[in-house]
């Protein structure tokens, strides 16, 4: 058996520590948030930070608008401010003072 | 256990320690996952649209420590300041559903701005007053100064009118026309219309009769029993805070 040269290693390595740059350093770095606007594939959900916790927070996107889900809602709840009339008729929603 | 910046990977770099795998992958992880600390991000989030039928991205941002949402159906940024809403039936909170504000009345204010009243000043059981084409004739007028910018009138008539569809009753707080009833009847009757003005200082409230008729001059006859407590009719006006304790 004839004596093979031995090439350097340095090609995959340089493979080797391009994947590790991008699948894992940037990707770190993504969901830290230091490429920009951190895009999620689904919805969140928050942990019960209370000292007795009863339950999770979801936050969720129906529709182009924001839901919130926790252990107290036996649906969705939106929250969608073109929802909310505001304005100083009678039937709208106004802060401070005003007069409908 | 904060954020390690995750180094960068080249042909030479050195061998990481495990020091420095467990700071950049094992704690890093950790910290995203939010396991044992609160994270913080520096951007904006964005969920993706789990809506049957999708038509955008929900962003969610915070500036000066104020969240603000972007929804794809709303078009546009909107602040969520919570703690900013006051919730409640006061005058100046917000409460969802049916419910009831209850402003109080501005008792605490000047004499100024309590009840005021003027009584038509005939006396004579049936009264007839004529009111020129497409003019107007006020009845009752009281001047008050209100303490506070919401105004608060009613007037009365016990009449009747001599020609149907021709006279109206109403109500005029500051120089505007706060409500108006509708045609007088010609069978005796009591005619009340009241409304609310945003008003302040001192102002006349007059409860008066309107001839609608733009070609004849028509009449109405009071139709009351005028005695030491009993008017033919009368203005009354007052003003209540809007912001006082329910």
């Amino acid at each position: 058996m004839a004596f093979t040269t031995v090439t350097t290693w340095t090609v995959g390595f340089m493979a080797i520590a391009a994947k590790l740059n991008a699948q894992l350093r940037d990707n770190l770095l993504d969901r830290k948030g230091q490429s920009g606007t951190i895009v999620y594939n689904d919805s969140i959900t928050l942990a019960d930070m209370d000292g007795a916790p009863v339950g999770i927070l979801m936050i969720i996107n129906k529709g182009g608008v924001i839901y919130l889900r926790d252990i107290g809602d036996t649906t969705d709840a939106k929250v969608s401010f073109s929802s909310i009339p505001t304005g100083t008729s009678s039937s709208t929603i106004a802060i401070g003072n005003h007069t409908h | 256990m904060g954020w390690t910046a995750p180094g960068t990977w080249t042909e030479t770099t050195p061998i990481y320690t495990e020091t420095d795998l467990n700071a950049q992958i094992r704690d890093n992880l950790a910290y995203l996952k939010a396991r044992g600390v609160v994270p913080t991000l520096e951007a904006k989030l964005s969920l993706p649209d789990k809506g049957i039928s999708p038509v955008g991205a929900v962003i969610l941002k915070v500036i000066d420590a104020v969240l603000w949402i972007r929804n794809a159906a709303d078009g546009a940024y909107a602040k969520i300041a919570t703690a900013s809403v006051p919730t409640g039936t006061g005058v100046t909170q917000v409460s969802l559903g049916s419910h009831t504000h209850a402003p109080s009345l501005d008792t605490s204010a000047t004499v100024a701005s309590s009840l005021a009243t003027d009584t038509y000043p005939v006396t004579d059981y049936s009264h007839t007053d004529t009111i020129a084409a497409s003019a107007t004739s006020d009845v009752a007028t009281a001047t008050i100064s209100f303490a506070t910018a919401r105004a608060y009138g009613l007037a009365a008539i016990r009449g009747e009118a001599a020609t149907a569809n021709t006279l109206k009753v109403q109500l005029i707080m500051g120089g505007t026309l706060i409500a108006e009833d509708g045609y007088m009847s010609t069978s005796c009757s009591l005619i009340t219309v009241s409304g609310t003005g945003a008003l302040s200082g001192s102002q006349s409230c007059i409860c008066r009769v309107k001839n609608y008729d733009s070609g004849s001059s028509r009449s109405w006859y009071s139709d009351g029993y005028p005695s030491a407590s009993e008017v033919v009719a009368f203005v009354a006006a007052g003003s209540a805070t809007t912001g006082g304790a329910v």
